[in-house]
């Protein structure tokens, strides 16, 4: 100690040391906590993010535009007339695809069964390159079919097609009511088989050509949904208020994925929720940990901190020693921990967790939304350092009781036995 | 450092403890009236619980006396707070406990420049202060051993020199060699005595060593709490 500057945070350093065992079962505790910590908030981060790149593909986009009511009411007359709307919006900037659908539930029929169904029609040919849905490895049988025939193509689900004795090429009936309250029925052809895993779309949905739908509707040019699909989550806000203005123009109205989804919005919400509760324990514990290791290390120096008393180490002094060794072992294990989060984060990251064995092959399904069975860490940048801030905090917090403890210790300490 | 003819190291006038034990009173320490001049080299002597311990306790501001007044080179240490008795143990006294005296974490050189880095003396200062002090107690050698790695008289030599260092008012030791063999105790004690006659280091230590006893130049004998004899040789 030839220089005197840095004694107290020396004498900490090296009182962290004389109980090995214990320092180090702290900092791996704190470590841990940090690791899981990070981890677990960046895989979660970038399964939501996985989760709102596929829901926002097969469902209202970034932005989705709708009749005001029709996300309540689900009319099949709360139609948007586009007049053009889709060229402006696809030359906007940051606007990846534009995908409008028209909506019509109904019944579909084979001479075996009856089914409730839902047309969605779509321009197949965008969505396929987007849509998780239309994925070419989903596409069991068939293909996609060609727009305008006389009778209407529709790709359906393999349920669908197994409980109608369906294959490709054979044709069943679909009836329901169009736009304006008339009963419709006319017949349609398979011309594509998918398989999802999502019973909605294996059973319910027959997915046509838009035009196909909107005659079916009885409002050609008209859809229901238009999904905007952004470049980024991010761009929603920068955008919001340019196609609103727009979608207002024509008696619609723009939503954010959000508003439009509000299940996969909550699901999202409520997870992350779970998420903080558990690290929020797993930090308590640490701290109540941290607590009884800090007592129990100045319970055994109570003799040792009475000598340095009657030295001439005032209390605050001494205080000040204990609360260097805390926040000492709390930055170290904190910077272990959070360095360990991010070698795991990188390599979530760069690699991933494949799923598909433990999930049976195939798609994961998570909101309603089919999810590649891939995990993917994402980098958090703001979530790791509220984390790490937050333990640090309630480490050094944890240091406040054992502390009191010291301060009452007196120069009589030194010569009582114990 | 002007008026050190003069003033004692100690004074004390009309000093008691008492300890309440179920329904008696100890008398501890029963109104010692004590005066100790600079550069005394002097021992309590007495049996077991005559109060030595007690009594030196009070000296060292490490408790408060119920009755009476004490003061340290001529500064009154009744009625002062935690910091102001706090400051005067840094500054005007020197300590050397039983055993287990020295910070396990630091060397024995940095152990006994312990006390002159509270008082924020100047690296150099302290380096040489010790240093010299190192060579006077054939400590050379050893200055970068830790506690443990030193024998129990090495480790009361260390405390002696981290007492002595900072030239204090008074050096206070209860049974400096109570833990150690004879020759090890005779050692020390020559050590010390010879710091007080060639440093003018004032010390009052107590012992139940005859041997001891032998090499103080005033024995001052307690019994039940009260100086029963007061010996200058
Ligand atoms: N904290 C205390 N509480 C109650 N009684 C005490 C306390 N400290 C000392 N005493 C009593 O005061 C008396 C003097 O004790 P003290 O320790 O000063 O004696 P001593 O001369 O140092 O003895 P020894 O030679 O055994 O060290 C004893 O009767 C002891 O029991
Ligand atoms: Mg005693």
């Amino acid at each position: 100690m030839r220089d005197g500057r840095w004694i107290w945070l020396r004498l900490a350093w090296r009182n962290l040391w004389r109980q090995k065992r214990r320092t180090a079962i702290q900092l791996a505790v704190v470590a841990g906590s940090v690791l899981i910590a990070l981890w677990y908030n960046n895989l979660a981060r970038g399964m939501y993010a996985a989760m709102i790149r596929d829901g926002v593909r097969s469902g209202s986009g970034h932005i989705g535009i709708y009749h005001p009511n029709y996300l309540s009411d689900r009319l099949v007359r709360q139609t948007v007339a586009p007049d053009g709307l889709i060229d402006e919006l696809r030359k906007l900037d940051h606007v990846v695809a534009v995908m409008p659908r028209v909506m019509l539930p109904g019944v579909a029929r084979s001479s075996y069964e009856l089914l409730p169904v839902a047309i969605v029609g779509a321009d197949l040919d965008t969505e396929q390159a987007i849509n998780p849905i239309l994925d070419a490895k989903r596409l069991v049988a068939g293909r996609l079919p060609s727009p305008g025939k006389r009778t209407v193509q529709a790709v359906v689900g393999a349920r669908f097609a197994e409980r109608l004795h369906l294959r490709v090429g054979s044709k069943f009936v679909f009836n329901a009511q169009n736009a304006d309250g008339e009963l419709i029925a006319t017949a349609m052809r398979v011309a594509g088989i998918v398989r999802t895993g999502l019973q909605e779309i294996d059973e319910g949905t027959l997915l046509v050509w838009r035009q196909d739908a909107a005659k079916l509707l009885g409002r050609p040019g008209h859809a229901h949904e238009i999904a905007v699909l952004l470049d980024r989550p991010n761009s929603i806000a920068e955008l919001l208020p340019e196609v609103q203005a727009r979608a207002a123009a024509r008696g619609a109205k723009a939503f954010r994925w959000e508003e439009a989804m509000p299940g996969l919005a909550s699901g999202i919400r409520m997870d992350y929720a779970f998420l903080q509760a558990i690290v929020f324990v797993i930090f308590v514990l640490v701290a109540i940990g941290t607590v009884n290791i800090l007592v129990m290390a100045v319970l055994e120096r109570i003799r040792e901190f009475g000598i340095l008393r009657a030295l001439g180490m005032e209390r605050r002094q001494i205080g000040w020693l204990v609360l260097n060794e805390a926040v000492l072992v709390s930055l170290l294990g904190v910077a272990i921990g959070a360095l360990l989060g991010f070698a795991a984060t990188w390599y979530t990251w760069k690699y991933g967790i494949d799923l598909s064995e433990m999930m049976g092959g195939g798609s994961v399904e998570m909101e309603g939304v089919l999810v590649e069975p891939i995990m993917r860490a994402t980098w958090d940048w703001a979530g790791m350092a509220r984390l790490t801030g937050v333990l640090l905090l309630l480490s050094i917090a944890a240091a406040l009781y054992p502390l009191r403890l010291v301060l009452r210790v007196g120069p009589a300490d030194a010569v009582r036995h114990y | 450092m002007m008026n050190n003819e003069t003033v004692p190291a100690i004074e004390l006038s009309d000093v008691s403890k008492f300890y309440q034990q179920g329904d008696t009173t100890v008398h501890a320490v029963d109104h010692v009236d004590l005066t100790l001049q600079r550069g005394a080299f002097a021992t309590l002597a007495g049996p077991s619980g005559s109060g030595k311990t007690t009594l030196l306790n009070l000296i060292g501001g490490l408790d408060q006396p119920d009755t009476g007044t004490i003061r340290i080179d001529g500064e009154t240490t009744t009625g002062l707070s935690d910091r102001e008795l706090t400051r005067l143990r840094l500054h005007k006294i020197g300590f050397i406990f039983q055993a287990y005296n020295l910070i396990p974490v630091l060397t024995a050189l940095e152990n006994a420049e312990f006390v002159l880095l509270l008082q924020r003396r100047p690296a150099d200062e302290r380096q040489a202060r010790v240093r010299a002090l190192f060579a006077e107690l054939g400590l050379e050698g050893l200055e970068h051993r830790l506690p443990t790695q030193l024998s129990g008289g090495q480790q009361q030599r260390v405390a002696v020199a981290r007492a002595v260092a900072p030239e204090p008012a008074i050096v206070l030791a209860d049974e400096p060699t109570a833990n150690l063999d004879s020759q090890t105790s005779a050692n020390l004690l020559e050590m010390m005595h010879r710091l007080n006659r060639e440093q003018g280091v004032t010390f009052l230590f107590s012992t139940h060593d005859p041997a001891v006893i032998e090499q103080a130049d005033r024995v001052i004998r307690m019994h039940d709490g009260r100086i029963v004899d007061d010996e200058r040789r």
